[in-house]
């Protein structure tokens, strides 16, 4: 085994890992916060990538200047769907009806979304060529793609950025008081559907960067989208629920996973050894690594 | 009470009905007879998923991989050549099926929470890799298996089906069943009664293993041939989970109208819309429709409807309208 | 000498740092109905919390019938005999009263030792008889508080603690609560009951324990603690404020 060898697989875990964190980070804002559940970040990811990959090869805009376009878009995408399909079911008691109710309303969007994107793109498999997707760094023996380097600053500055913005700003205070307790935040004046709604938004934005990493790493297929959802609900459970740094943290930790294994094992089970791992630690961690445990709750409720 | 009962002879009648139209048909192999077969294993499977996933509300979205564990249980002997008789590889299947639900339903069912959803997601993954690129596993070429004739086979299914939904109707009204509603209820005050809340769930799990690695394994016999992607794909869990979904979980007859329901528009809008992966628009757009507009799903709501029409007509009406209704739905 | 059926010994729980009481001792005998009072936020409900396993407590010892029981699962506890109703009511929504009375008998009812009554003496007792064939969701709030005692009662409990069963009833449905409790503690069950409204407590406790800022601080008879001088000062503002 060549320590240079494993050290690059290593920074590539960490380069594709980015993309499952920026996933999980914009899962666990929802999901953790406000217990909105969602199986269409995935969907609405590869959306955004197929948007960047056509506006650069139809009319030459550079993915960047794209999703700069997309954020604002996708905030108002998700502000809809989360007024229009999800709110109903946020009267619901989290787990009795409205996870449920959730998970197959945005399923069945999702769905639609992959449809669609069959329908204009095709199944074809397609790949996004910017003149810097091959280009790398070279440090010592180890080289770097650009790409990894550009997904990963992303990743940790929208961490902060998000981190910060529920510390500091009153939009975050509003969205924090609505995560612990939506009748109290009603009663003290905070339009509780428009931050969930806002929040929804702010958490489709996000993933419409992910879209971004994921197109400059990896090539476009619609059935992809499903798959990266429960990537990055992988990164939530894994990094424990409402912990957006863990969810990063495990996203990065996924991505080294499946780069090991493409390393020292079968390149097929990649994927799979993600889950594999997920499985395992959720034995001896049932709320994920970054839990600590109370002494409130003495059962599994 | 009563009405109840006469709705569910009606929907043992159809299905009775079903039993002989797949005899009819079984014969000179016609391709309505095997279609309705496809669908009676879909409804068994579904029997399976809604025993976890809509009396205690833990949805699953790996359930292919107990339906793949009960066709490879057969497959795999054959494809090595071992001669097991086949009631043999049917206890087998129903027992490593269970027998590997007990053993997940450790890390996953622990807490309540997505770790279960995520996780038998997970494992959906895991089994169709594993699966495909193992030369040990046949890999993607797959297995063939014994064939039964399908004059045996088809009313056997039917048959099954039908036990199933029996079996599962006195299941969810025992006292077991009655603990698993309590579970989804409030799991707090279930704990309160003595109903141990992870035990209650494995138990629902494990029975609902069973059941579909039992569709599985008539899933292998039906088609004659094992493959990965015809077992194990999220395809397959999908169906199982919308059909239930959409026909409405935490009822029996729920999963049976909603899977043939599934099977039959999802059949239609392949052959309709022609471009690969087209026809989810109409599932994706159907499935919106039915949660946003009837949340517990279209039984639960047939059912409301005869209640408030029985309450105005008496209770004369109450037979003949949920036919109609299913009919206007197909 | 009477018998000791529950004791806990010296508790202590708070939350994240926040101590919320400690030094809590009270030995429960078999049979009588124990009052606990105390202003808001004062840890009777987390008392209850701790007796059915909810919460673990950080040191102390809650002993049932001599066996320590402290960090045992919920389920398990409810399984030795105790019974429980929830301040808020939550019962199994999606049945019928009587299948809410069968899934207890089924579950905890099967292991617990306490005196049996069967489901129509339950039903009778609870004025659920006629009802009990309509799913619990369509009745009203007194008819689930209803069930939820029958619910509790058809574990055969020894011991049941009733969280503010008056809490959102009114005159008359508040005096068949009391008359149905001294039904019960009759028949030998151990009841202990939180209570805001002073003349349910004064008519049906046979003792009261108060708990007030962190700590017990008094016990004696329903009369003794009206006029407890501690009790007044805690519950209407003591001299020092």
């Amino acid at each position: 085994m060549n320590f240079a060898g494993f050290i690059q697989s290593l920074l590539g875990g960490i380069g594709t890992g980015t993309v499952y964190a920026l996933l999980g980070l914009s899962c666990s804002l929802i999901l953790g916060r406000l217990q909105i559940c969602s199986v269409m970040h995935g969907d609405l990811a590869l959306l955004a990538g197929y948007l960047c990959y056509q506006a650069y090869t139809v009319l030459h805009i550079s993915p960047f200047i794209t999703v700069i376009i997309l954020l604002p878009v996708f905030f108002g995408i998700g502000y809809f769907i989360q007024d229009v399909f999800m709110k109903p079911f946020m009267k619901l008691e989290t787990w009795k009806g409205r996870y449920q109710g959730q998970v197959m309303v945005s399923w069945g969007l999702g769905m639609s979304i992959m449809a669609l994107e069959y329908i204009i793109f095709s199944g074809s498999y397609k790949t996004l060529n910017v003149p810097y997707r091959n280009s790398t760094i070279h440090i010592g023996a180890v080289t770097i793609p650009v790409v990894h380097i550009i997904s990963f600053a992303l990743v940790i500055g929208l961490l902060i950025v998000v981190e910060v913005a529920l510390k500091k700003t009153s939009l975050g205070i509003k969205i924090r008081a609505c995560s612990d307790d939506s009748v109290s935040a009603k009663l003290t004046g905070i339009p509780y559907d428009k931050i969930c709604a806002i929040t929804f938004g702010i958490s489709s934005a996000l993933v419409a960067v992910a879209g971004l990493a994921y197109t400059l790493m990896s090539q476009l297929n619609p059935s992809e989208g499903f798959d990266l959802t429960f990537l990055g609900w992988a990164a939530v459970i894994l990094g424990t629920m409402g912990n957006l740094k863990g969810a990063v943290t495990a996203g990065i930790l996924m991505g080294i996973v499946q780069a090991l294994t493409i390393y020292l094992w079968i390149p097929n089970l990649a994927i799979a050894a993600i889950y594999i791992v997920l499985i395992i630690i959720l034995v001896v961690k049932p709320r994920g690594l970054f839990y600590w445990k109370k002494r409130e709750r003495g059962s599994a409720a | 009470m009563n009405k109840k009962r006469m709705l569910r002879a009606f929907a043992a009648g159809l299905i009775i009905f079903a039993a002989y139209l797949a005899y009819l048909h079984g014969s000179n192999m016609s391709y309505y007879a095997s279609f309705i077969v496809y669908i009676c294993l879909f409804l068994i499977a579904g029997q399976g998923w809604n025993l976890l996933g809509g009396y205690i509300g833990e949805i699953s979205f790996g359930h292919a991989v107990f339906f793949g564990i009960g066709a490879y249980t057969l497959a795999l002997p054959s494809g090595y050549g071992i001669d097991i008789p086949i009631p043999v590889t049917l206890v087998l299947s129903m027992l490593i099926s269970g027998l590997f639900a007990l053993a997940i339903s450790y890390p996953l069912l622990r807490i309540r929470g997505l770790n279960f959803l995520v996780g038998t997601f997970g494992l959906g993954v895991v089994f169709l890799n594993v699966f495909k690129s193992s030369k040990q596993l046949f890999a993607n070429k797959g297995v063939f298996v014994p064939f039964v004739s399908p004059q045996v086979l088809y009313p056997l299914i039917v048959g099954v089906t039908i036990i199933t939904v029996i079996f599962v109707t006195y299941l969810v009204n025992s006292n077991l069943g009655l603990s698993f509603r309590a579970v989804r209820d409030v799991p707090e005050a279930a704990e309160m009664i003595g109903i141990n809340l992870y035990k209650t769930k494995t138990q629902a799990l494990v029975i609902g293993a069973m059941i579909t690695s039992l569709a599985g394994f008539l899933y292998a016999l039906y088609s004659m041939h094992v493959s990965p992607n015809a077992t194990f794909d999220p395809a397959i869990s999908n169906d199982i989970l919308l059909g239930s979904y959409i026909g409405g979980c935490g009822t029996v007859l729920g999963p049976v109208i909603g899977g043939a329901v599934i099977i039959i528009i999802q059949e239609t809008a392949r052959s309709a819309i022609t471009i690969t992966g087209g026809h989810n628009l109409v599932l994706g757009i159907m499935l919106v429709v039915v949660m946003m507009t009837m949340k517990e799903g279209i039984w639960v709501t047939i059912q409301k409807l005869v209640d408030k029409l029985g309450k105005k007509k008496g209770s004369s009406s109450g037979k003949k309208l949920p036919k109609e209704k299913t009919e206007v739905i197909r | 000498m009477k018998d000791t059926i529950l004791q806990l010994d010296n508790l202590e729980m708070g939350f994240g740092g926040l101590k919320l009481f400690s030094d809590i001792n009270i030995s429960v005998e078999k049979g009588e109905i124990l009052g606990i009072i105390g202003t808001n936020g004062s840890g009777k409900t987390t008392l209850f919390n701790i007796i059915c396993g909810i919460y673990t407590p950080l040191s102390g010892k809650v002993v049932y019938k001599g066996e320590d029981i402290t960090g045992i699962a919920p389920h398990q506890i409810a399984r030795k005999g105790i019974g429980r109703c929830f301040q808020m009511v939550v019962p199994f929504e999606s049945m019928t009263p009587l299948e809410n009375i069968k899934v207890a008998r089924a579950n905890a009812g099967k292991s617990c030792k306490g005196p049996e009554f069967s489901i129509e003496e339950i039903l009778e007792l609870t004025n659920l008889t006629d009802k009990k064939d309509i799913t619990t969701n369509n009745l009203s709030l007194p008819d689930k508080k209803n069930v939820e005692i029958a619910r509790a009662l058809a574990c055969n409990p020894e011991i049941i603690l009733f969280d503010e069963v008056s809490c959102g009833l009114a005159g008359e449905e508040i005096r068949e609560r009391m008359a149905l409790m001294k039904k019960l503690a009759e028949k030998g069950i151990t009841i202990i009951v939180i209570e805001h409204i002073m003349v349910f407590i004064k008519e049906i406790c046979d003792r009261v324990v108060v708990l007030h800022a962190g700590s017990l601080i008094a016990e004696g008879t329903p009369d003794e603690i009206i006029h407890n001088e501690k009790v007044i000062d805690a519950y209407l503002g003591g001299r020092e404020l």
